[in-house]
This record gives structure tokens, sequence and C-alpha cells, in this order.
């Protein structure tokens, strides 16, 4: 039988965890920013979109729940993972010359808990408005009919303020740092080890990841400015 | 020239460790590093004082012993050489040197710049063989193996087992030394009867050690002396993956012995 706990507590199972859990995200930030470009395309064309997705309340379910295991494992998983490698080292060097790791490499541990904020105030901000509203801000509104919220509006609205804008940024170019470094990972971490399959699956993740937080910075820069509106 | 060296001092695994500070004014460029520690030790000889420990053997970069921290990076700054072979003129006159130990809770500060790197046999000891019926020797040619596979099995045996590795990672991790001695035996057909058992006993001793977890950083393939590659990280991750969900049932870790 497959032994779950063992596999997760040693080194190369944990960061199997972590790869999954990362692809599977990683899968949703693509779609969620192919999603985002109806904001472009106009109020009708967000809003049509976001009714679409709602539009089967099941799989919308099963959507959140796969979403919410896979980020509830790679947090937990990370912090396990963060607290071995405290252990491993608990004398640190007087000098650290880095040489080899990369800049995205070297932040996950900076901007994984910029993501995981950044997702927290998304979700409180847009998603969870059951009546309508929204502590975070009072001027969202439903679309007419009563259970669709005003997509378009309420995306518009946020972004438009200036702080709001500017996080959203900020969080997305974090996001791609973070996606970064994934792409680069996580295939090593589930055993690619060919030269040019590696090669390939790695351009291809970092192609994503540039799309991803270009697409959402574009977007939020343009409704920051007052392109999109 | 003259060089200043910054030195971790500690007397033994039990006593506190600080740097100490030691000038050297006449070092000649055709010094080997180990030659002008050699230098400053016969100096503190003289003056009654205790020599630096640090590790040493072949002086060839082929043994594996020797190895410290330069300024952050294992065995100094110049790529696939050991700290033997590493010489002065890659220093220029009045350079300060910070001099460390290794530093991981696996490799315990034996005295100054020499750890206690037997966590590394013990790995090995938990499967880094293979088991081969004594009898007569068997053709040469009789077992094929591809160019492709045995160069890459080659490049893996390369590793000295100096420890560089863990000392670059930042997590203090030693899966580049434990996936080398893993894929370069799951490389050739001698290494296959014992494969899975082999990776899954190495690696999680690796992790009994108190070694960290690989996060694909690099460091330690630009440390390495002997040019490792990371992929031998990313063949070992496979193999114990395999191994762990779709292998066939193999006995636990412990029952490997050691």
């Amino acid at each position: 039988m497959i032994d779950v706990g063992r596999i997760w507590r040693s080194s190369a199972g944990a960061k199997a965890v972590m790869a999954v859990s990362g692809m599977i995200l990683f899968g949703f930030t693509v779609v969620h920013m192919l999603g985002n470009l109806n904001v472009f395309l106009g109020r009708e064309a967000m809003n049509d979109y976001g009714a679409f997705l709602h539009e089967v309340p099941d799989l919308l379910l099963v959507t959140r729940v796969v979403l919410l295991t896979a980020l509830v494992a790679h947090v937990v998983t990370n912090i396990k993972l963060m607290q071995d490698s405290a252990k491993a080292r608990p004398q640190a060097y007087k000098v650290v010359t880095p040489k080899g790791s990369t800049l995205y490499s070297r932040t996950m541990r900076i901007s994984g808990p910029i993501v995981l904020t950044f997702i927290v105030l998304h979700l409180l901000n847009l998603t969870f408005h059951p009546v309508g509203k929204n502590w975070l801000h009072p001027d969202f509104r439903l679309q007419a009919g009563g259970h669709a919220p005003d997509a378009f509006h309420n995306l518009t609205t946020l972004l438009s303020q200036p702080l709001w804008g500017i996080f959203y940024v900020l969080a997305n170019l974090g996001l791609g740092l973070h996606l970064f470094h994934g792409a680069f990972a996580m295939f090593r971490s589930l055993g690619v080890s060919g030269d040019r399959q590696l090669g390939s699956a790695r351009m291809a993740a970092t192609g994503l990841a540039v799309a991803v937080s270009g697409g959402n910075v574009l977007l939020a820069l343009a409704i920051l400015v007052g392109l999109v509106k | 020239m003259k060089i200043t060296l910054q030195v971790w001092r500690q007397a033994d695994k039990s006593s506190a460790g600080n740097f100490e500070s030691y000038t050297l004014d006449s070092v000649s460029e055709h010094m080997s590093f180990l030659e002008m520690l050699d230098v400053l030790n016969e100096e503190l000889s003289v003056q009654g004082k205790e020599p630096v420990a640090f590790e040493h053997d072949c002086r060839e970069g082929i043994c594996g012993s020797c190895g410290f921290v330069i300024n952050g990076r294992p065995h100094g700054p110049n790529p696939k050489t050991t700290v033997c072979q590493l010489h002065m003129r890659s220093f220029k006159d009045g350079d300060q040197l910070v001099l460390e130990p290794f530093r991981a809770a696996a490799f315990p500060v034996i005295k100054d710049l020499v750890v206690d790197r037997s966590a590394l046999d013990r790995i090995i000891q938990h499967g880094g063989y293979v088991s081969v019926n004594t009898g007569n020797p068997q053709d040469a040619n009789a077992l094929l193996v591809s160019k492709d596979d045995s160069d890459k099995a080659m490049d893996a045996a390369a590793c000295i087992g100096c420890g560089a590795c863990v000392a670059a990672c930042p997590n203090a991790s030693g899966s580049l030394f434990t996936s080398a001695k893993i894929s370069h035996l799951a490389l050739l057909p001698q290494g296959q009867p014992e494969r899975e058992r082999r990776v899954v006993a190495m690696l999680e001793q690796h992790d009994a050690e108190g070694f960290g977890p690989c996060s694909q950083h690099g460091e330690c393939e630009v440390a390495c002396p002997k040019g490792i590659k990371l992929t031998n990280i990313a063949r070992m991750n496979g193999d114990y993956l395999w191994a762990q969900l779709l292998g066939s049932p193999r006995v636990g870790g412990s029952a490997d012995g050691g």
C-alpha cells in the first residue's frame, strides 16, 4: 500500500507535493488570466464570462475544493520544508556569496507570502460578497436580476483606486517571480531528468509565467490609468 | 602579497567558536591555498599557538578530504576546483578572506575548519552499492550499456564526496551527493535489481541525517568541484516517487542494514 505519510515526510516526497499542488495552482492562474482578458472586451463580455463560470454550480464547487486543497497542501508542506531547512543549518555563514541560484529562487519565501496575502484580499475583494457589498469596498453591486455580481463594475471600481491598483500590480509581479522559480523547479521535483524534455517543459512554463504575470499587470495598469472603465 | 585571514577557530565539538584574524605579509602567488595555511600554521607553532586545523590528503583534487568556505564559496571562488588545487594567484594583494567550516547540522565541526562528514558514509551504507554474486567473471561485453548512459553514469561517479554541495546549499541539503551516488548505479544494468530499494533507503537516510530538502536553487552544481549535474537530483526524485507510488513492495529503510 502507498504510504502517503512516509512520502510526505521525505524531502523528495514533500517537494513532489509542492510541485503537484503548485502545478494545479499555476494552471489555474493561466486560465484566470485568460478569463481576465475579457475586461478588455468590455462590460458585457466580462459579465457574461462571470455568469458562464457560475452556470454549473457543482463544477464551480469541485474547482474551488480542488484549488483550496492544493493551496492548503502547498502552504502546509512549505511550512514543514522551511522548518526542515532551518534545522539543517542552525548556524549561518558569516559571508554568503550566492552563485548559481537565482533572484526568484532566493525570494520564494518573500514572494510566497505576498501571493498568499494577495489571494486572501483578492477573494475578499471580488469573490465573497454575498450581499452584493463588500467590507473592503462598499460600492460593489449585483447585476440586474439579483444573483450574479457585476464583475466588470466591481473590478474597475476597485482597481481604479490608486492604492488597490498599485497593490494588484505589485502582487502580480510577485506572482510572476514565484511562478518563475516554480517553472524552473517543479519538473525536476517530479523527476523529469532528460535534458531535452526538461528544457522544453521549462521553456513552456516560463513563457506561461510571463504571460500570467504580464497579462494581469497590463490589465490592472489599464484600469488604474483609466484606459478601461 | 599580503593576505588577511579571518579564520573560524573552535577547539572541539562542544565548544563555541569564534573568528580569529591573521595577517600573512609575504604570500607567494604560486602557493596553493593549503600551502598558505601551512605557512600560517608554521608561524603559529613557532609562536606557541595552536595551528589551524583543516582536512587534506591527496592535495590533487581527487580524494575529497579538503574543503572549507572562503568568502562564502565552498572550495573558494574558482569553478570545478577543490581548495587544495586553488592557488594564491586567484587572489590579489591585500585581500581579506573569511574562512569558515562547511555549515550544516549533519556536519558537526570537529575542530576549526574540520567537520565530521560521516553522515555521507552512512548514506552510502544504506544502499550505495550493488550486490554481485560470486563466481567467475562474465565476459566484459556481455552487458551492453549505451554510450549516453555510460557517460552520465561516469559523470555522476566523479563525485568525490567532499560535501561542498551541502555547504553551498541554502537548505544544507545533501541531495546532489545522494543523487550522484544513486545515479551512477541507477543508470547501469548492474544497479537495476536494487534500484527501487536503494533510492528509498538512501534518500530517507539523507533526511534522517538532518540534511535539508532540495529547492532546486542550483548552488550545489556551481560549487561542485567535479561538475556533478542537478539533473541527478531530478533522476533521484523521479526514482523515489516511482518506487514509492508504482514500485514493487519493498522492505523499509531500516532492513537495509546500517
